[in-house]
């Protein structure tokens, strides 16, 4: 499903990952790592936010840079702590993002509902909790028809119903064929998801972990 | 109370300094590019005398006062913890305040300390002591704003309820992000780069016809008031980085990205634009007027394209800037035609901006 190949990304001539050869099989693959271990930073390079050196190839098909629009219809990602211009509203971010990715009037709707932030999605991001914005950036994930979406800590500040809401998609998702590439220090598994492989950052890559 | 004005310089001075670089750097730039200091001393001198020109000073500060002030009660309601100032003693919140407000001050207390320096060689024992008391009560009268504020914390908005309406019934289009960005939240920066530019052009295009110019002169014009625009250009780079990393993850062409651009800096130049329009010097064709602004756009444009190139800190982009200026001087001296000058240079930014939007980062140095 994902192809990484002779990846290094570094800060300032500083290495903070780097992988030779990762494949990702189609299912829910779960990252772990210290907090600065460079788990956003490959989240990130794989969204298509950061530069990096190697390749990155989705289902066989669609290279990051080759066919940068056919790669991002089908990876979404949501942040781990969103940041959003304050004065935009969840609902102009929503049509913005839906717009992207072609999501249809229906979808929109389904997952405003489905993380409850109908009611306040109209006011600006910047009176938003740390939850209300998470919502918001889970909600971005989920918009279009994605092949992999890659949640960062997609439970961190949320509430129960939501944190349930989240797995629930993700179960959901999951079984309509979209993989998923997540990070979070809770224990997937323990919630109800079947996550395909455990990877931990280690030493600035990636070693496999049981499950 | 050194403790209380270190956590105050770092929350508040700190901050309000590396925020308004932008700002700073517009206001360095057209105060040290079109006034030697031959005609700052010859302004202070003036001033001295002129109960009027001194009075312009002292709006200038006051404006300044003003636009620092509201940036520390943002900081204070950004950073619930500096509400618990008021549970200090008052005296010493007074003085850490005032501590805290005099170093805002800092560009208005080295001016005015200038224009005083002038005014006591002038003898003009009256203006000195005007000036003396107007930059403190300018460093004085903030404090009460602020001892209102930590009184009454998280108030409601006076705009809250009209900007709820507007942002329940209309919803924002991309191109238009950056310019709300700006009027919301950059407002001082916009205003002033924008009074500064429209100032140059202006006066470029009212000097036309009082001798034998020609269309040199509007690109020389032009040349200076789009590098004014150098601070303006950094917040749409920082902006789209900070704010908008999500962009990156859309399905939009790079192509679709350049155009965005585009029409971001025909917005941007748009009043420049009008009076150019407006204020078209007889002797020039709507065709010289066309590629007079075709030449400002492909400037602004070649900035953003340089930003995206390579990461700078803002302060290392004005030097690029300076170098731009150089250059361009010198191609419009030789008589390079400005349309010839704008498709080039909309070559050149078309091309670093595709060759090089993907590989642009906000790194932290």
């Amino acid at each position: 499903m994902l192809s990484v190949k002779q990846f290094a990304k570094s800060y300032n001539n500083r290495l903070i990952i780097q992988l030779a050869n990762w494949d990702l099989t189609a299912g829910i693959h779960w990252l772990k790592g210290q907090n600065g271990s460079g788990k956003t930073t490959l989240f990130k390079s794989i969204a298509g936010l950061l530069p990096f050196d190697g390749t990155i190839v989705l289902n066989n098909q669609f290279d990051i840079r080759r066919h940068p629009i056919d790669y991002r219809l089908r990876v979404n990602y949501s942040e781990a702590e969103p940041v959003f211009p304050e004065f935009l509203t969840a609902w102009e971010l929503i049509c913005w993002v839906g717009a992207a990715k072609r999501a249809t009037s229906q979808q929109t709707s389904d997952l405003i509902d489905a993380f409850a932030i109908r009611e306040f999605m109209k006011t600006p991001v910047g009176t938003y909790s740390s939850g209300m914005l998470k919502k918001t950036s889970l909600v971005l994930a989920f918009l279009g028809n994605p092949s992999l979406i890659l949640l960062d800590e997609p439970l961190i500040t949320l509430d129960q119903t939501a944190t349930k809401t989240v797995i629930r998609l993700v179960d959901e998702h999951h079984n309509r064929g979209v993989s998923f590439l997540l990070s979070s220090h809770q224990d997937f598994n323990l919630s109800a998801l079947a996550v395909d492989s455990v990877w931990q950052v280690t030493n600035h890559t990636l070693v496999s972990e049981p499950l | 109370m050194n403790q209380l004005i270190t956590v105050l310089t770092k929350t508040i001075v700190g901050q309000f300094y590396r925020q308004n670089a932008g700002l700073l750097a517009v206001v360095f730039f057209f105060a040290g590019s079109f006034l030697r200091s031959i005609e700052h001393i010859a302004l202070a001198q003036i001033a001295s005398h002129s109960l009027f020109i001194l009075g312009l000073y002292i709006a200038i500060w006051i404006v300044y006062a003003f636009h620092a002030t509201r940036f520390a009660i943002r900081m204070i309601r950004q950073y619930d913890v500096l509400y618990q100032l008021r549970l200090i003693p008052v005296t010493t919140r007074l003085i850490s305040l005032y501590v805290t407000q005099l170093q805002l001050l800092i560009p208005v207390l080295a001016y005015a300390g200038f224009v005083l320096a002038i005014s006591i060689q002038e003898n003009t024992t009256q203006n000195s002591i005007l000036l003396i008391i107007s930059v403190i009560l300018i460093s004085i009268i903030p404090l009460s704003w602020i001892e209102y504020v930590l009184r009454h914390p998280n108030p409601e908005p006076a705009l809250g309820k009209l900007t709820a309406t507007v942002s329940h019934r209309f919803t924002t289009p991309y191109g238009l992000f950056f310019l709300r960005y700006l009027v919301q939240r950059q407002l001082v920066l916009l205003l002033l780069t924008k009074a500064g530019t429209v100032v140059v052009v202006l006066g470029v295009l009212l000097l036309y016809p009082t001798d034998d110019y020609d269309i040199r002169l509007l690109g020389l014009g032009v040349l200076v008031a789009t590098s004014g625009h150098a601070a303006l250009l950094y917040q749409l780079y920082q902006f789209e980085h900070e704010r908008l990393a999500i962009y990156r993850n859309l399905p939009v062409s790079t192509l679709q990205r350049l155009l965005r651009y585009a029409f971001l800096a025909a917005c941007i130049f748009l009043p420049e634009g009008i009076l150019l329009l407006r204020y078209t010097p007889a002797e020039l064709s709507a065709i010289d007027i066309v590629s007079v602004w075709m030449f400002g756009h492909s400037l602004l444009l070649l900035q953003l394209a340089i930003l995206l190139k390579h990461h700078r800190p803002l302060d290392r982009f004005l030097p690029v800037i300076y170098w731009l200026i150089i250059s361009g001087f010198f191609l419009i001296m030789y008589q390079f035609p400005l349309w010839g000058l704008a498709m080039a240079i909309w070559g050149i930014s078309g091309w670093l901006i595709i060759k090089h939007y993907w590989q642009s980062a906000w790194e932290i140095q």
